[in-house]
Order: structure tokens, then sequence, then C-alpha cells
């Protein structure tokens, strides 16, 4: 997957927290083998010290059964999931049907699983388009600053300030129901928060003497940035984009079971489909693809949790040495 | 900046933005394909001359620039256009349904400020206390719950187990529109509305609170030797009462937003239901209508959040 | 080790005068973080004495324990993580560090105060300055809230703030960053301390500013007769304020003494260092040494003497074991081995 690469390269230390710590990278071919011991090391280190969260931990082994599941699910359930009916009523769940059956009588069970499908792919997707353009805007205009920075953070805040479920019903209704535009829409509506926090990162550190010593040095802009202030970006980056997952999971949920995008498997699409059946009883329509939706998003905020833990120091904060900020806590 | 030059800019960005709002409407509804009449034009029988009359009731034969001028005036005085399905104004459509909304949002706002403040200002007092912990935990797994999953859960569990309260809607033919019966019936709505953002909004009150005893000017503080108490209730929540008046402003967009989807589940007849059923019945005047006045809305709530962020930072209403 | 302290103590509270009270006295205090990564020894047996109505400096590069300290003697120090694992802090014949914290509280901002670096963030942004003055004297002295303003205005105007009935209903932000530290002086002279701990008080300032607010404070000191302990990393403050300094280095005292003998006859290496890496008037310097090597990390302090491996004249004793504090002739001390062949 492509976080797996994410998190490896964003806990490599940077040159500049070489330098704080009081290493200075020499040569080059001192750095290379430094480099090469600091993967695999930060790797274990990594998932040592992720796994001392146990919510988080939860959390990713959840998601992992879920990817599983979902991209094996025609092994797990053999066979069309719309023409597996048996009865055309909705039945309560069974020894055989443990989730019941819809409406069709197809096995909710199934339903809910290859609903993963949809709802993982759109977070994936929608997840990667915020970060790339969120990431991408708030590195230019951190970088660069001055009128480039000013327009687009005026265009941010306009997005911002527009209410997002009217601007997202509106897109969805006319755009046309289709996965993509979801993702699309998702993606666009929300990348300014990311932008932010991206742009005053790099603000705050094209403060920050190194940066100043490279411009002097005559780097290139690309030199400068991808090697000195994207990397630095890259656990922010990754923290900021799984905990906006939650929400794409439930925005998508709720575009869908407003009826926006009728994607017929998909968990918000069921959810809007029981609607009809509940008073008739079928409680179980409205449950299973419920509780499908609430345990994925709260799997990816226990995740970003435990990501935010480990890949950001917690002790950011203002003055001088970290003795005196940890003297001052009470 | 001084306050009435502050308020000053404030109204004029929110004006703006209401037209905006206008053009953005207007735009995208004549970006579409074959635009606001299409369900007529795309109708195979239509004649030549029945084309004609569709367009001329549209407005769609005259050139843009005037389409867009009638189109912005009428959203000024009220001319909405006409709903597909209920063959009345669109703007009636929706300003029937605004009281029911705001019976839902309003009592919903002032618990998730109220309850969910207080749940904030305990968890910070005590930070990673037992107490702390346990309110954070309530709101955590709140905060991934879907809004109107838990409606569906609460409304199985009260009405279909225990059938103690009403199924939907906002009045029985039994009950006739007694205050005990619309108040039975919105009951479960607001709850369910009102715990998902009640969550999340203690979350936000308990860290902003926590980021403001990390300040400088609380470290003064102790140094005077003031209680803990006086320094928490006087030095910091003063501090953090202002990103809660923005707060707030935030969270009506979101109580907007989850009314929406909340009044789908229930049954309840406001926006979010016509929302819900404009959208099934593609009723896009009604639609467009909705998108409007949400945003209006919004930019209202947020303007007004403004104004008494204004008056309560020094830094803003002096010098 | 804890013993020969205090005898160092008691001789140097005898040759430094027993006309002089000794206001405070801190005595072998260790101060460590325990963290998950590590225990971090941030102040290492460190003892020196506050002789009343004096202006006592404490020097030392970023990281050497001087803001600790002091916050230990306020108290403010948070005590998870951190733990005083060793000493004393005589306050007029009381140990701070076992008082309760209600106790605490009394002194806290009462008899002992402290003005802090940063004036920009230090006050209060939503209430009032002549609030924020007065605020000390209501709590502690339980003064009514009118007559305590009307002392509050009285302050800022010894503090050198004009027009101070006007300026007493302003927020913070309409005021400049020195006008803002006179401020948090006038807070905190408002009770009459004993001890007006001032740590770093002028870094933040323009070097105008400083001036100004240094020759206030010593104004201020000698019409209060108040004992300053002044936290700084300048020796020119230091020279120029101080009579009486002590040079910390990683957490532990290195050198204390008057003003006058550390300036002309440093006895301890890195006080030696530190001066040859200032220019002087007095003297004509045609370069700049600086000191070799960096601080220590303090999860893992160097052996013996936390300051050998950047010593001149490190031997082989320097690296086993801590130097004890050798008394000077003046009153002082210098930790450092180099001076036992001088006591033997």
């Amino acid at each position: 997957m492509l976080f797996t690469a994410f998190w490896i390269l964003g806990y490599h230390m940077t040159e500049q927290e070489q330098l704080e710590v009081g290493r200075v990278p020499s040569k080059d071919s001192a750095e290379a083998l430094v480099q090469e011991r600091n993967y695999l090391q930060e790797a274990f280190r990594f998932f040592r010290d992720f796994s001392r969260n146990r919510g988080a931990l939860f959390g990713l082994v959840f998601l992992l059964v879920l990817t599983i599941s979902a991209i094996f699910a025609n092994y797990i359930f053999p066979g069309n999931p719309n023409t597996s009916f048996l009865v055309p009523r909705p039945l309560p769940p069974t020894l055989q049907y443990p989730f019941g059956t819809d409406d069709v009588g197809r096995n909710l069970l199934e339903l809910v699983v290859y609903g993963a499908r949809t709802s993982l792919t759109i977070a994936f997707v929608a997840g990667s388009i915020l970060a790339l353009l969120g990431t991408v805007v708030g590195l230019v205009a951190g970088y660069y600053g001055g009128l480039i920075d000013g327009g687009l953070m005026r265009t941010a805040d306009i997005f911002l300030t527009l209410p997002t479920l009217p601007l997202i019903l509106l897109m969805a209704a006319l755009l046309g129901p289709s996965l993509l535009n979801i993702m699309l829409i998702i993606g666009i509506t929300n990348w300014p928060f990311m932008a932010r926090l991206v742009r005053s990162n790099v603000l705050s550190m094209t403060q920050r003497e190194f940066i100043q010593i490279e411009k002097v040095m005559g780097a290139s802009t690309r030199r400068i940035v991808f090697r000195h202030l994207f990397p630095n970006q890259f656990s922010l980056i990754l923290v900021y984009t799984s905990l906006s997952l939650p929400l794409v999971i439930l925005t998508e949920a709720a575009i869908e079971f407003l009826g926006l995008a009728p994607i017929s498997i998909s968990w918000g699409f069921l959810l809007n489909v029981s609607t009809h059946y509940w008073i008739a009883g079928a409680w179980w329509m409205s449950f299973f693809p419920g509780v499908a939706i609430f345990m994925t998003s709260l799997a990816f905020y226990l995740v970003s949790e435990g990501l935010k833990e480990v890949l950001t120091p917690t002790l950011k904060r203002k003055r001088d040495s970290l003795v005196v900020q940890l003297a001052e806590r009470k | 900046m001084g306050l009435g030059k502050y308020l000053l800019k404030r109204s004029i960005i929110a004006l703006l933005l209401i037209f905006f709002v206008a053009t953005l409407n207007f735009v995208i509804v004549h970006l579409t394909p074959g635009g606001p009449a299409t369900i007529f034009l795309l109708n195979p029988h239509i004649s030549a001359a029945g084309r004609k009359i569709v367009l001329e009731q549209f407005g769609l034969d005259k050139p843009l620039y005037v389409q867009y001028e009638i189109y912005i005036a009428g959203m000024f005085t009220g001319n909405w256009g006409t709903s597909y399905f209920y063959n009345e104004p669109a703007f009636q459509v929706v300003a029937q349904r605004i009281p029911a909304t705001l019976l839902l949002m309003v009592p919903s706002l002032i618990l998730t400020i109220l309850v969910g403040g207080l749940f904030g200002i305990i968890g910070a007092r005590k930070p990673f206390s037992f107490v702390d912990r346990f309110l954070s935990s309530f709101a955590f797994f709140f905060y991934a719950m879907p809004a109107f999953w838990l409606g569906f859960v609460l409304l199985t569990f009260f009405v279909l187990f225990l059938h103690v309260l009403p199924a939907g809607g906002m009045t029985s033919i039994s009950g006739g529109g007694s205050v005990t019966d619309i108040f039975s019936h919105l009951f479960l709505p607001v709850v369910s509305l009102t715990l998902v953002n009640l969550a999340n909004f203690s979350l936000l009150m308990r860290s902003s609170l926590m980021e403001v005893m990390d300040q400088n000017y609380i470290t003064t503080a102790k140094g005077k030797g003031l209680s803990e108490r006086l320094i928490f209730f006087r030095h910091a929540m003063r501090n953090a009462l202002l990103p809660t008046v923005t707060m707030t402003g935030l969270f009506v967009g979101f109580l907007l937003t989850g009314a929406i989807l909340t009044e789908s589940v229930f049954s309840w007849p406001g926006l979010g239901l016509l929302t819900f059923d404009s959208i099934e019945s593609r009723d896009y005047p009604i639609i467009l209508s909705l998108f409007f006045i949400f945003s209006i809305m919004i930019i209202v709530a947020n303007l007004i959040t403004d104004v008494v962020y204004g008056l309560l930072d020094p830094r803003i209403s002096y010098d | 080790m804890q013993k020969e302290s205090s005898s160092i103590d008691e001789l140097s509270a005898a040759t430094l005068g027993q006309s002089e009270r000794v206001v405070l006295s801190v005595q072998d205090l260790s101060v460590r973080f325990y963290l998950q990564s590590g225990v971090v020894s941030a102040v290492n047996h460190l003892s020196f004495d506050v002789e009343k109505g004096t202006n006592f400096g404490i020097v030392g590069e970023s990281g050497s324990g001087k803001t600790v300290t002091a916050l230990t003697i306020m108290g403010l120090v948070a005590i998870p993580p951190a733990r005083v694992d060793s000493g004393r802090i005589m306050f007029n014949s009381e140990d701070l560090l076992r008082k309760s914290p209600n106790d605490m509280r009394n002194i806290r901002g009462k008899r002992i105060a402290m003005i802090y670096q940063d004036p920009m963030t230090s006050l209060n942004p939503v209430l009032r300055v002549g609030f924020q003055i007065a605020e000390s004297i209501m709590v502690h002295d339980k003064i009514p809230r009118k007559q305590a303003y009307a002392t509050a205005i009285k302050l800022m105007e010894a503090v050198g703030i004009p027009e101070p009935e006007k300026r007493a209903q302003a927020f913070p932000h309409q005021f400049s960053g020195g006008m803002r530290q006179r401020i948090m002086i006038a807070m905190a002279l408002s009770t009459d301390p004993e001890i007006l701990i001032a740590d770093e008080p002028t870094t933040a300032l323009d070097v105008i500013t400083q001036a100004q607010i240094l020759s206030l404070l010593k104004a201020l000191q000698k019409q209060r007769n108040m004992t300053v302990i002044l936290i700084t990393h300048d020796l020119g403050i230091v020279a120029e304020f101080c009579d009486q300094v002590l040079v910390m280095y990683a957490g532990a005292g290195m050198e204390r003494g008057t003003t006058r003998e550390i300036f002309a006859n440093p006895k301890h290496p890195y006080t030696k260092g530190l001066l040859e890496s200032i220019t002087r008037v007095d003297k004509d310097i045609k370069r700049l040494n600086s000191i070799p090597g960096e601080i220590p990390n303090l999860m893992r302090p160097p052996n013996g003497c936390r300051f050998h491996p950047r010593c001149q004249y490190v031997f082989q004793k320097c690296l086993n074991e801590e130097p004890r504090e050798f008394p000077l002739p003046g009153g002082g001390f210098s930790k450092c081995w180099l001076l036992e062949s001088d006591t033997r």
C-alpha cells in the first residue's frame, strides 16, 4: 500500500534532526551508510512504538482484516452478490445469514463485505487526492509567500467558509452518481484544511536557519523543497491525512445515504434502502451496514491517533530547552 | 483594527459570500448539460412549439447575462423558481420547513455547547485523570459514529424494542400537535443530533483549554501564587472563551449537516427531509433553493460569531 | 558528599561575613526529570547562598539548569516528571522543599516573586493591566479592589509608565515590549517581596531598553532593600549589575564569587573560557577564543567533572571523580580539582 511506503520514508531522520542531536553528517558516503541502517531500524522501532497504543493496534488489525476480506470477497462469497437471493423480502439474522437479508433477499453480510471495497477505495483515493492537493498548495504557498501565498490562502478560505454538505449535495446532485465523482468531491472539499497545516509548517521551517543557509549557498528551489522541506512534512502529512479519513468515510456514507450516489453495493446506500423497511421492523438492514461504517471510521481514527503519538513530538511547544518545558508543566 | 472597522469588514465579506454562493448556484445550474429544463427538454414527445414554451418559461431563450440578472434579482426578492414536485414557488416550500428545522437545531445547539462545554472543562481541569479519560473515550466513540446510524439505533431500541417513543414525524394523529406530543417526537432526533456534536465540541473545548494552560501568562499567574481554581477560571477560561465562540459558529454548520441526515432518518418535516425527498425526486429548483438557504444560514451564523468574537477580544475592540 | 557540602556552606557563610544575613540558601539541590526515554539530570548537587540586599547573578549557557533552579525555588516545577532528589532550599530558616503546596502558594508571589523572559507572551491578553498588577495584593494581602488599584497605579508610576491612571485600564497588547516588562516588574513588586527572581528579563528586548530595565531594577532594589537573583547568559549584564555571581554548567555550580573576583581572577576553567570568549573594554583583545565542544546531553552526562570533555586543563582525576567545591579566599568556591593542590 502507498501508506507503507509513506511511513518508512516519514520516519527517516532528516538532516535537521541529525544536526540538532549533535551529529552532523559529514560526507555523502557516510550519510548513505547511516541512511540504509536507519530504514530497517526505524521501521522496527516505529512498529514497536505504535503497538504500544492498544487502540491503534486494534484499529490497524481491524483495517487489515477488512481490507483482506474486501479484496478476497469473491472467494469468501462465491457468486455474484446480486444473484444470490433466496426469498424476496428481508429476513432477520440467522446462523446462515448472520446479518440477515435485505429487501430482495441477498445476504447482508456479503453485501457489507463487498461494500467495504467501495468505502476503502473511496477512502484511499479521496485521501490521496486530499493529501496531494493540500500538500502541493501548502508547499507552494509556504515557500513562495507573497502574492501566490495570499491568493492561494484566500481561495482556501472561501472553500472553508462554504458550507460543505450543501456544496457536496449540489455537486453530487448535478454531476451525477459515480464513484469517481464522490472521490473527487470529497477530495476537493477537504483540501484547504490540509493546505493550511502544511503551509504553516513550511513557514515555520523556512524561518529556521538551515533553510536560509541553503538558500544563501544557492541551492536550487527543487533541492530545497525535495530534500529538506518535503521529508519533514511526510510524518505530518501522513498524520493529518489519516486524521481526515474518518470524516471521509462518514461523508461518503452520508452522500450515499442521501441517494446522491446510489452505488448499489455500498454501505451508505444500504442504509438508504433500509429507511423504507425500517417501519416493517427490519432493523438489521440499517444496523449492520451502520456498524460497518462506524467501526471503519473508528479504526481509522484510532490508527491516526497512534500515528500522531509516534510521529509527532508532543513537546513541540514554545521556548527554550526541553528541560524548561518539562519543568513548567505544573 | 478598531471594532467598527472589523465589523464592517466582516459584514462586507458575508455579503460577498452570499453573492458568490448565488452566482455559484447559477453557474453550476447552467453548466449541467441541458440546464434546468432538462427533464422537460429530454422528453421525446416534445414538439418544437412545446420546446419553445419551455425555454421561454425558464427564460433560457434570453442571453446569459440577462438570465443572470434575472436570477440574482430573483434570489434577492424571493423568487426562487417553482418546484417541480409541489408546483408551488420554491421559496414558499422551503420557507415553510424552516421552523421545524430550527426546532430541531436550536435545542441541539444549546445542549451541545452547554453539555459539551461542561465535559470539556471537566476534562481540562484534571487532564489524564480517570474522569478525563472516561469523558474523552466517550467523546472519541461518538466522534467516529455516523450520525444517521445513531438515529437508527436509537429508533430501533426505543421504538421497535421498547415501544416507548413514536416512530417519526413531528406529530401523531392522536396527539394532535400538543406540546407533549411534539416533545415526544422531538426527543430522539435531538438526542441523536446532539450526541455526536456534543462529543466533538467537548474534545475541542478540552484541547483549547489545555492549549491555553500551556501559555506563558499562565506560568506568570502561577508565579503570583494564585490558587489553581482562580488561575483556571479567571485566567484560562476567559482566554479559552474566544476560540469557543469561533467553534460555535463552526458547529452551526455541523448541526445543519447533521440535521439534514437526522431528519431523513426520523422523517422530521424540516429542511433536511425536504433535501432527502427532493434529491429522490430530482426537484432541481428545490435543491438549488436549499443549497442557497443552507449557505445563507451558515454565512449568517459565522457573521454573528465573528461579531461576538470581536466584542469579546480586547485585541480587536481596543486598538 | 553531603556532609562535606554543608561544612563548606558553613565555611563560605562564615567567610562571606556574618554580619550579612543569608536570605536564601540552596544546599545540595538535585533535580531530575524522569522521562520515558531516560532520566535528565537537570540540576546536580547545587549549593549557593544569597545575601540579603545583594544582586546575585546566575550565569550559564542554555541547558545549564539555571531556569530549573529558579523554578524549583519558586515551587513551579512539575513534580511528575521531575523530582527533587536531594537538597534543601532554606528561605529564612525554613525549607521551601518541605512546605505544603498551600504554604508555598502563600510565599510564591508574595515573598518571593519572579519575572520572566518573554514580556510579549507573559501577560494575560484579556485582562486589563491594572488588574493584573493589583491581583497579587488583592489575593495575598486581601486588600480591597479600589485600594489595590490605587497601589497598582502608584507602582506603574514607579516603574516609569507614563499616564498610569489611564494606562491601567489598557490591555497588554497596547504596550511595547519594554513597557510590558515594566508592567511585569510592577506586578512582581506589588507585594513587596523579599526576593525577586529575574529570569533573563532583558533577553527579548533591544539593547537600549535592556539598559533601561536593568537600571530600573537596580534603583528599585536599592529603594526597597530587596534581594535580586538575576539569571542571564550575558556576562556584560553580570559585570554591570551583579554583586555576586554563580557560574553554572550542566546543572552544577562551577564557580562562585564576587563579580570583581570572577572577572579579574577566574579560577574555574569554564569561567576562564567564558571570559575569554567575550570582548572587554579594559583589555585589548586580538582574538576571541570559544570553548571547544558542546554542552553535554543531560541524560548521559560525562563521568567525573561534567566539564572535563571541554577543559583544557583536564587531568586523570577529572575523568573519574566529580570535584568538590573548594572554597576560595574571597568567600566563594570553585568546583575544580585544580584547586585541590592549593588547599593541601
